[in-house]
């Protein structure tokens, strides 16, 4: 199958935009938090609000407490008499779905915005919901203790250990220092994150990822529209895997596969990138990731620290997008972004983005 | 960018409550009668889109754990949770995905099994929590209100909004999947039910359903492999409007956001005389007065002429425009599903797959609308004929 | 292994959840609840392009896609656009318990005002509450700079009425 995105056609980022930082904002509503970053979005672009009228955002209304959590945002994020959508799961895939309204020929301008309240719930409550109503739930299960499953499965499966999760948290603390947006300020070692406190498991604290609140936004077009400076979409890719329980929660097969969607799209593969960014709340994840995305699992990647630097779900995946986008715009050729969702990341989204348009 | 169609449909039977099934369960009873309608398994699919209010069943993320039941594994899996436009929004979801030119086939389902959560709690989380939420009186005390303005506006009567539920629940006896069917309902009846915030009557309501609606759509060059006369999409437009209820003046006489879609549409599909260029209308209405409000949006009839609209029989099933042959919203509403049940039973119509409620054999042009969120409208003209050709 | 045999009635798990959260309130709320509680009055934000003014106040007109830039007083006093009495019990959002029936309820437009807002008004008989009616706010005798600080609307009633 050809892919969508080759020329003529394609998919362009010509703007891209994230909160000043991601941390906890619990004083403030979520409109608060997604109007500068769409209007930053826009700017960075040089469209105006007028030239736009198609949006795709992507929230979580558990993690909101507002069912239709983008009605609360929707007149920040252009709502008013526009073609707006939600997507309810990773950024990434608000993300392949703007660009499909890109592709289709009906939009020349696309606006995709995630946003994420990590801050104003408990996070155990909200997190449990998602799982099995029926036999699961009553347990009280939360994202951690999928995650600590998973890292006791991996470890046992792959040889490597909680050593070298450590490793890739310290390095990632390391990166994080030098990014603004990233909530982590100082770097950690990886005697630090042994020594730090147990969560759950063998996860230790300061190897997972800081509460935040944040938003993201880029602004997609079509080749006409786009001008010089342009990062290009050259693949996107999401792949879903059965429900954690019904699985080998080691199991890497639907991110290899997203991986190869993505790679038939583009023509790229993870050794093409300059540039990595994948998202991992647990540092273990990445030990996991890297092999199936084509990378040995200790390759330093990340340049922004990552989601364990300090970024919210759901806002994750898109981020990852914008860093690397801003490092492409720097002088990186290409990129490979990819992000999990879904408890013991059972769906995958990977995407390559590039300078040139392929 | 090739065209899109929707190649084959499946609905549970909506019913007040479904003991009998698990959530999953629900769920894939469309979900089979949708394959088995367009003739494929899953192995055909690429994709698959899913719509559902999780939060009402206390459920979050659900697209996770009800993956298999949609047979995605190894699929890409979008999921939308939009409120009541929820149906149109996986819609369209889906359309967008294939006239990327993504994928050949996606499942689209809509669902929601309502007995088994508290949907009234959930419901009044639309509510802003700083500045409405202490105000709230539920979705019927909003609807009443609005209905109010439409009788100022435009004198409709008591008799004929009580006329539009009357049209609904007799449809709803030609379509077996509905879930309110009321053979001998008169206007007496209607207007002899229950108050519940004035003027909307029990019987001026649509019901709480469990249920589920599912869709397989396909890219030109795969649809015609599967359906002899395909539902073409051509033409989709979506609009939203501000933050808080109270912000459109008239909210539902003069539905801003409806006013805006149908403009799009009207002016991409040439409509200048909707009664004679639609063949039938499937619509979001919530409650009777807001069909009739629905219709005048709509340009079916002159502005504040719902009333004399209905009076002269013009949507009924067997009048120049039927509005709602499938007995509509006020038959049948599991939220997740309810707007893609207009979808679905749009393309039905131009399929020639509607059964005892088939408008009339040849069923060239069909609108079919979303409602929900904010005064928030979706609209989309499904055809007989390939939009490119 | 003989067939698995399932029971006559189905089964059901009970679950409840119960969400807690931390509602930021925004930039808006100090200022206006402020003047509903120490002024008894009603201000709304003004879009500098369309010079609506907005209630709920908010930092963006969402039409022009622009910051609202001022305060304008609005009200106390409004017209109702659109009214209804309740006689359907609902849950309170505030008290957890069920709303007694029946009670007025209606859309408002405040003097001045682009938007409406909703809330309550003090009359249950559906023949005298109507689109067009003058209303005026009550507030609460001890306010706590709350959105609850007001009471509900009373109908302005022609002397003698």
């Amino acid at each position: 199958m050809i892919s969508p995105m080759a020329s003529p056609s394609g998919v362009a980022i010509v703007g891209v935009a994230m909160s000043d930082r991601f941390e906890p904002r619990t004083e403030l509503p979520p409109s608060e938090i997604v109007y500068p970053v769409v209007r930053d979005a826009l700017a960075d672009a040089g469209v105006s609000m007028d030239d736009v009228l198609s949006i795709v955002s992507c929230s979580q209304d558990i993690y909101d407490g507002r069912t239709i959590s983008s009605m609360g945002v929707n007149e920040v994020l252009g709502g008013y008499l526009r073609s707006e959508s939600k997507v309810a799961g990773d950024g990434l895939l608000a993300l392949l779905y703007g660009a499909a309204r890109i592709l289709s020929g009906e939009y020349d301008l696309t606006v995709v915005v995630a946003h994420c309240m990590e801050s104003i719930s408990d996070l155990h409550v909200v997190e449990n919901a998602a799982f099995d109503p029926y036999i699961q739930r009553p347990l009280g299960p939360d994202d951690t203790v999928a995650a600590a499953l998973q890292a006791d499965a991996f470890y046992r499966a792959s040889g490597l250990g909680p050593g070298d999760a450590a490793e890739v948290s310290a390095r990632a603390s390391e990166h994080a220092t030098r990014n603004p947006r990233a909530f982590r300020r100082t770097p950690h070692t990886a005697a630090d994150v042994a020594a730090s406190a147990t969560v759950c498991g063998l996860l230790r604290e300061l190897e997972g990822t800081p509460v935040t609140d944040g938003a993201c936004a880029l602004v997609l077009a079509s080749p006409e529209r786009a001008g010089e400076g342009a990062v290009w979409l050259r693949g996107i890719g999401n792949t879903t895997d059965t429900f954690w329980t019904d699985r080998d929660i080691t199991d890497t097969s639907a991110l290899r596969h997203a991986a190869e969607t993505a790679s038939a799209q583009s023509g790229l593969t993870a050794s093409d990138c300059e540039v990595v960014e994948t998202a991992a709340r647990w540092a273990h994840e990445q030990l996991m990731h890297l092999p199936a995305l084509g990378l040995d699992a200790h390759v330093d990647v990340n340049p922004s620290g990552g989601q364990l630097g300090g970024c919210p779900k759901y806002v994750v995946g898109l981020a990852r997008a914008v860093e690397a986008a801003l490092r492409l715009r720097e002088g990186a050729v290409n990129a490979l972004v990819h992000a999990p969702s879904g408890i013991a990341n059972q769906q995958h989204t990977v995407a390559y983005l590039s300078r040139e348009r392929g | 960018m090739p065209d899109v169609a929707i190649v084959g449909t499946g609905q549970t039977d909506h019913k007040s409550r479904r003991d009998d099934v698990n959530i999953p369960e629900l769920a894939r009873e469309a979900v089979d009668r949708a394959l088995a309608d367009a003739g494929v398994t899953f192995a055909e699919i690429d994709a698959v889109c899913f719509g559902n209010m999780d939060l009402f069943e206390g459920l979050a993320e659900n697209e996770h754990w009800l993956a298999s039941t949609f047979g995605a594994e190894g699929k890409p899996l979008l999921k939308f949770n939009t409120g009541g436009t929820v149906g149109t929004s996986t819609t369209m979801g889906a359309y967008y995905l294939l006239k990327a030119g993504f994928y050949r086939r996606i499942l689209a389902v809509g669902f929601e099994k309502q007995a088994e959560g508290n949907s009234q709690g959930a419901i009044t989380t639309v509510g802003d929590p700083i500045w409405e939420r202490p105000m709230m009186a539920g979705a019927i005390g909003n609807h009443a209100v609005m209905a109010s303005t439409y009788v100022a506006d435009s004198g409709v009567t008591e008799e004929q909004a009580a006329k539009v539920a009357v049209k609904a629940r007799r449809n709803a006896c030609l379509n077996p999947h509905a879930h309110l069917k009321l053979p001998d309902i008169t206007v007496e009846q209607v207007l002899e039910s229950k108050m519940l915030a004035y003027p909307l009557r029990t019987l001026d309501m649509c019901p709480t359903s469990n249920g589920a609606c599912a869709m397989v759509m396909a890219g030109d060059g795969h649809a015609q492999k599967l359906a002899a006369r395909p539902a073409w999409i051509a033409a989709v437009a979506s609009a939203h409007d501000q933050s808080f209820q109270g912000d459109s003046p008239k909210r539902m006489s003069e539905m801003r956001s409806l006013i805006a879609v149908r403009e799009r549409l009207y002016a991409k599909m040439g409509i200048t005389d909707p009664v004679n260029q639609l063949d039938v209308a499937e619509i979001y209405e919530p409650q009777s007065y807001a069909e009739l409000a629905m219709c005048e949006n709509l340009l079916f009839c002159e502005k504040g002429g719902g009333g004399r609209f209905i009076d002269a029989g013009i949507p009924l099933i067997d009048g120049e425009l039927p509005v709602n042959p499938s007995g509509g919203v006020l038959s049948t509403n599991p939220i997740g599903a309810t707007a893609m049940i207009r979808v679905a039973e749009a393309a039905m119509q131009v399929m020639g797959r509607a059964g005892d409620h088939q408008v009339k054999p040849d069923v060239q042009t069909a609108l079919a609308t979303g409602y929900g969120g904010n005064a928030w409208s979706d609209a989309l003209i499904l055809t007989a004929r390939q939009p490119s050709r | 292994m003989s067939e698995p045999r399932f029971p006559d009635e189905p089964l059901f798990v009970s679950a409840e959840l119960t969400l807690r959260y931390r509602y930021g309130a925004g930039s808006e709320a100090t200022h206006y609840l402020e003047g509903l509680k120490e002024r008894m009055a009603f201000e709304g934000t003004r879009c500098p392009k369309c010079e609506r003014v907005y209630l709920p106040p908010r930092p963006v007109c969402g039409i022009c896609y622009v910051p609202c830039n001022g305060w304008l007083p609005v009200g106390p006093e409004g017209t109702i656009t659109g009214a209804t009495v309740v006689e359907v019990p609902f849950v309170d959002p505030v008290t957890g318990e069920q709303r007694p029936v029946p009670y007025g309820f209606a859309f408002i437009l405040l003097d001045g005002a682009s938007t409406n807002i909703f809330h309550f008004v003090d009359e249950t008989d559906r023949t005298k509450l109507g689109v067009g009616m003058r209303v005026r706010p009550r507030f609460r005798a001890e306010r706590t700079g709350s959105i609850t600080d007001v009471e509900g609307f009373e109908l302005i009633r022609e002397e003698g009425t």
